[in-house]
């Protein structure tokens, strides 16, 4: 893959409006270093050998309560 | 009385539940001397955030009645036992740590605290942990930074960092937590106490304030093994009020605590969970894999192939879940969340689903890897935390040449394998740095298999003192 776009407070503030979450432009500036190293670690996940596999919260169907 | 305040509260849970069924002490001795202790330590520990004073005297003269009776509720009629503050209690405040549930008063008990109640528990107050139990450092904004028994100046980790120092301290006979991404393990570690995470689905959340659904569990934190497998029979079982919890059979947990460890194949994952520690835990963890072996286990080098992921899925897993819940709040009241709670969820805000789904499949890939070991091994053993606890107020810690790295990351480094797999751990622990202060070690084992951590557990501790010895506060 690709090199992951970096995070930028233009990014978050996009990602934060489409989440609709007012977040004002000094608490943008405090994630941005949060989120580049969120970001690295979801690069992590991408060496995972995943292949098929079904995600572990999956909808369970059996209507037991 | 015969027995002094210091020579009570140093009582194990289990002897004291027995001395109250032989009628040698009172519940109301017990409760008293708990409060004494609580009085005389909280100042300086920050432990509990509501101390039920008067209730838990009532509730002790009628169990002392009741003993004289004739009468026991069950194993651990009379014994003081405090809850952390996220976990919900009948007419009594539960805060979750918070400032927007300061004023919370629940109309039911959660199932865990019905529980310890039916099982004769006196419940003698409610204790601080990391606001809304995400983090792990227990510096409360709202109700104080909870500091370690064993050096004040040191951190109890978290998020139950309460519970831990307040087991720790001689201040109740035991405690509940809660652990998600490790916060019953980390505090038993920081703290010198054992702590159980149990199977995901084996005790009820129902009542307890989440933290992240697919991943929160509440277990005992105690001083012993043993204390800690009498509250964990006392919690564990299906609940029709917690969609979440398994039918599977519960064991008698005090059963077969003494059949010691010959034959026990313990798997090490070499170059995962040995590696990057402080030089201290290292050893420490691995003299008690050497004391084990000397019992009679059998060490076993296995290799899961993706656990490096394991800490970018929880952190993934544990950021949107939360910021899921906390949406409607985190809009309405940003500024009574304190800085670092109100960051992390913010940041779950800016994940998409697809990086929630990653993480998700993830999650399975490596619980299919740990069932496949779990074929030629019986426990896995590793360190709880790679550090000991860090000084109060530290954002950042330092493992090894100097480096500093992000303490959030940095601390669920080994717990989180068991937090995403849904695999019971134990933290007992297993030595101190030339500090004083305590190592922990975890052993995981099979779902639903906690009768076997807890033997191991059992025998590891009739093997060493590090759990009888108690910080002088």
């Amino acid at each position: 893959m690709s090199a992951r776009t970096p995070a930028s407070p233009q990014l978050l503030e996009a990602a934060a409006k489409l989440a609709d979450l007012d977040l004002a432009p000094e608490r943008v500036q405090e994630l941005v270093p949060v989120m580049s190293g969120i970001y690295a670690m979801l690069d992590a996940l991408e060496q995972a050998s995943l292949g098929e596999v079904v995600p572990a919260a999956a909808f369970n169907a059996r209507w037991e309560r | 009385m015969s027995r002094d305040q210091h020579e009570l509260v140093s009582l194990t849970l289990t002897e004291a539940a027995r001395l109250v069924s032989t009628r040698e002490v009172s519940p109301v001795e017990l409760v008293e001397a708990t409060l004494e202790r609580i009085a005389a330590v909280n100042p300086r520990l920050a432990a509990y955030i509501t101390v039920f004073e008067q209730e838990a005297m009532q509730v002790a003269r009628a169990a002392e009645l009741m003993v004289l009776a004739g009468h026991n509720l069950g194993p651990l009629h009379g014994v003081p036992i405090a809850l952390k503050d996220n976990v919900a209690t009948r007419g009594a405040r539960t805060t979750a740590g918070s400032k927007i549930l300061a004023d919370w008063v629940p109309e039911h008990d959660a199932t865990v605290t019905a529980r310890l109640r039916a099982a004769g528990a006196i419940l003698v107050g409610k204790l601080n942990l990391h606001e809304f139990a995400w983090g792990g450092t227990s510096a409360n904004p709202h109700w104080g930074t909870v500091r370690n028994p064993w050096n004040i100046e040191r951190f109890p980790a978290g998020s139950s960092g309460g519970s831990g120092a307040a087991v720790a301290a001689r201040a109740c006979f035991g405690a509940i937590g809660t652990d998600t991404g490790g916060s019953i393990r980390l505090p038993s570690a920081v703290n010198g106490i054992v702590g159980l995470r149990p199977t995901y689905g084996r005790v009820s959340n129902h009542g307890i304030v989440p933290l992240a659904w697919s991943m929160d569990t509440a277990g005992p934190m105690t001083r012993t093994v043993e204390d800690c497998a009498l509250m964990f029979s006392a919690i564990a079982g299906h609940d029709p009020k917690d969609a979440t919890t398994a039918r599977a059979p519960v064991a008698d947990y005090m059963v077969g605590l003494g059949d010691g460890l010959a034959g026990l194949r313990i798997g090490v994952v070499p170059g995962y969970f040995f590696h990057h520690l402080q030089p201290p835990v290292h050893d420490a963890v691995r003299g008690a894999l050497d004391r084990m072996v000397a019992l009679g286990a059998q060490l076993v080098d296995v290799e899961i192939a993706d656990i490096h992921g394991n800490i970018s899925a929880q952190l993934t897993i544990e950021s949107a879940e939360p910021s899921t819940y906390h949406q409607r709040w985190l809009r309405e009241r940003p500024d009574d969340y304190g800085d670092d709670v109100r960051t992390l969820l913010e940041v779950g805000e800016l994940l998409l689903a697809t990086h929630y789904l990653q993480a998700q499949r993830y999650r399975a890939l490596l619980r299919n890897q740990f069932m496949d070991a779990f074929r030629r091994v019986d426990v896995f053993v590793c360190p709880t935390l790679p550090f000991t606890a860090t000084r109060v107020g530290e954002a950042k810690v330092v493992i090894e040449d100097g480096v500093e790295e992000d303490m959030l990351s940095a601390i669920m480094q080994f717990t989180g394998v068991p937090s995403l797999t849904g695999l019971p751990s134990l933290a007992v622990p297993c030595g101190f740095d030339p500090d004083g202060l305590p190592v922990g070690m975890q052993i995981i084992g099979r779902p639903f298999d906690e009768a076997t951590l807890l033997r191991a557990g059992a025998a590891f501790q009739a093997a060493t003192d590090f759990h009888r010895r108690a910080p002088e506060l």
